[in-house]
């Protein structure tokens, strides 16, 4: 049985950063904004809270840039580059992908290595990360900005994060719960996607990879042993 | 229970910053923290000039917006007026700091808790009255309650020169070309409202994701379901 390497360690490494940070950073966060939440913690617990809110705020965004910038510049560049880059299958597939989320079957214009949602995705999850971490610092070293700005920071901060909660829930729900998109799970976890699968999902990539060393030949009988 | 009142008659202030001090002391203050602030202004052409120097402090507003967004009800309103904070509540999340229209409220990185002044009230507990008020050496400050019979704080909030900072227990005597630098009016920033620190936008955006994606468990489940199982193989 083929399969395509599709993140490498050093991707997964990163992504996966970036999720234990999101959620510890929004639970940690979620009780100033939700009420039963900060009655639920308790103040004792908020402080806690508030303490490791600071520290993984401060470190998971250097761990999570520095992976990506320093271990595996290549496929940070290039997908960078697919998410500037749009054509009219991309927004085609934007326009048909509802109908697929909800259960319908739609035939998805070809798409490359990450797809228009993935692609929304990515964009969403960098920019509101970006404002969490600058406003985040700003609140930090709160002193040092006008009080009229400071002002608006705390609301900043807590509409991004639940901006960001929001696309996230729905990211998450793709890889986990939905019928669909369960082997592109497996990319992000195994490393490798089924060749069925990057050739219907992902075709424009597939095509470009499929006589490359990205593709790999796994025994039969580890697949039988992963199938069951 | 009578209200409190603080009257700052700024022609008997000498600036000598005494309260400031006296006030850090009391309260344990590192030096560069101060409930007390105060505002410089100049009014004139030179050589002819006059400063006004005016302290300001918490105005203990009666509907104060530091009590509204306080997440953990640290601060709160007591019946004679003041405006305090519990300790033992505080998480420090600075909110109170933003929405105060007066700035006088800071945070203290050693308790790790938002400082502002309380008009000692562990003084007026023990029938003291405020640090400040007892060292200011012209009496340029006086305290009282409003409602206490014969009590200096009522005798000049009869006289129309004592001018109220509506909404809070803070007075303040100026001469007549400084009654523009009064603080102003309690007012209440578009901010201090549970509309922003509740984030009615961000959640309503959260519940139509998590809807969604309700939705689309079950639909895909549904509709899919007479479909045999070739989904999972993708």
């Amino acid at each position: 049985m083929k399969r395509i390497k599709r993140f490498n360690v050093a991707e997964r490494v990163a992504h996966w950063s970036q999720a234990f940070a999101f959620v510890v950073l929004f639970l940690t966060g979620a009780g100033l904004i939700f009420q039963f939440f900060g009655d639920f913690l308790g103040v004792e617990g908020l402080r806690r809270a508030g303490l490791l809110h600071r520290v993984i705020g401060i470190s998971f965004p250097v761990i999570v840039l520095a992976v990506l910038v320093l271990l595996t510049p290549k496929t940070t560049r290039e997908w960078l580059k697919s998410l500037v880059s749009w054509n009219k299958d991309d927004i085609r597939f934007l326009m048909l992908f509802p109908k697929e989320f909800f259960g319908g079957h739609v035939k998805l214009p070809p798409q490359g290595k990450f797809n228009a949602g993935e692609k929304i995705n990515s964009l969403l999850v960098i920019f509101s990360s970006a404002i969490m971490v600058i406003t985040g610092w700003m609140l930090i070293f709160r002193h040092l900005f006008p009080a009229w700005m400071v002002v608006w920071i705390h609301p900043v901060h807590a509409g991004t994060a639940l901006l960001l909660a929001a696309v996230i829930l729905a990211h998450a729900y793709l890889g986990l719960g939905h019928p669909s998109s369960r082997e592109a799970m497996k990319g992000m976890v195994k490393g490798t996607v089924s060749e069925t699968f990057a050739r219907e999902h992902h075709l424009l990539w597939y095509e470009q990879v499929k006589d490359t060393d990205y593709v790999v030949v796994e025994k039969e009988v580890e697949q039988t042993a992963l199938e069951s | 229970m009578g209200q409190y009142a603080m009257i700052i008659d700024s022609n008997r202030c000498v600036s000598c910053f005494a309260c400031r001090v006296a006030c850090q002391l009391q309260n344990d203050l590192p030096p560069e923290l101060s409930r007390i602030k105060f505002t410089e202004q100049e009014k004139g052409v030179f050589p002819d000039t006059r400063v006004l120097v005016l302290p300001t402090q918490c105005m203990h507003c009666d509907d104060p917006p530091c009590v509204e967004v306080c997440p953990t009800g640290a601060s709160f309103k007591r019946e004679d007026g003041l405006v305090l904070i519990d300790y033992e509540k505080c998480i420090g999340c600075q909110y109170c700091v933003s929405a105060c229209p007066y700035s006088a409220r800071s945070y203290n990185p050693r308790t790790k808790t938002v400082d502002k002044c309380t008009f000692c009230a562990p003084r007026l507990a023990q029938g003291q009255g405020p640090a400040c008020v007892e060292a200011c050496i012209t009496g340029a400050r006086i305290f009282g309650k409003v409602d206490e019979e014969g009590s200096p704080v009522q005798a000049l909030l009869k006289d129309q020169r004592t001018n109220q900072v509506k909404g809070t227990l803070m007075y303040y005597r100026v001469g007549e070309k400084w009654l523009d630098e009064i603080p102003a009016d309690a007012h209440r920033p578009a901010y201090a409202s549970r509309l922003v620190t509740r984030q009615p936008v961000g959640t309503a955006l959260l519940g139509l994701s998590a809807g969604a994606v309700a939705a689309s468990f079950v639909l895909t489940r549904v509709r899919r379901s007479g479909e045999g199982d070739h989904d999972e193989k993708d």
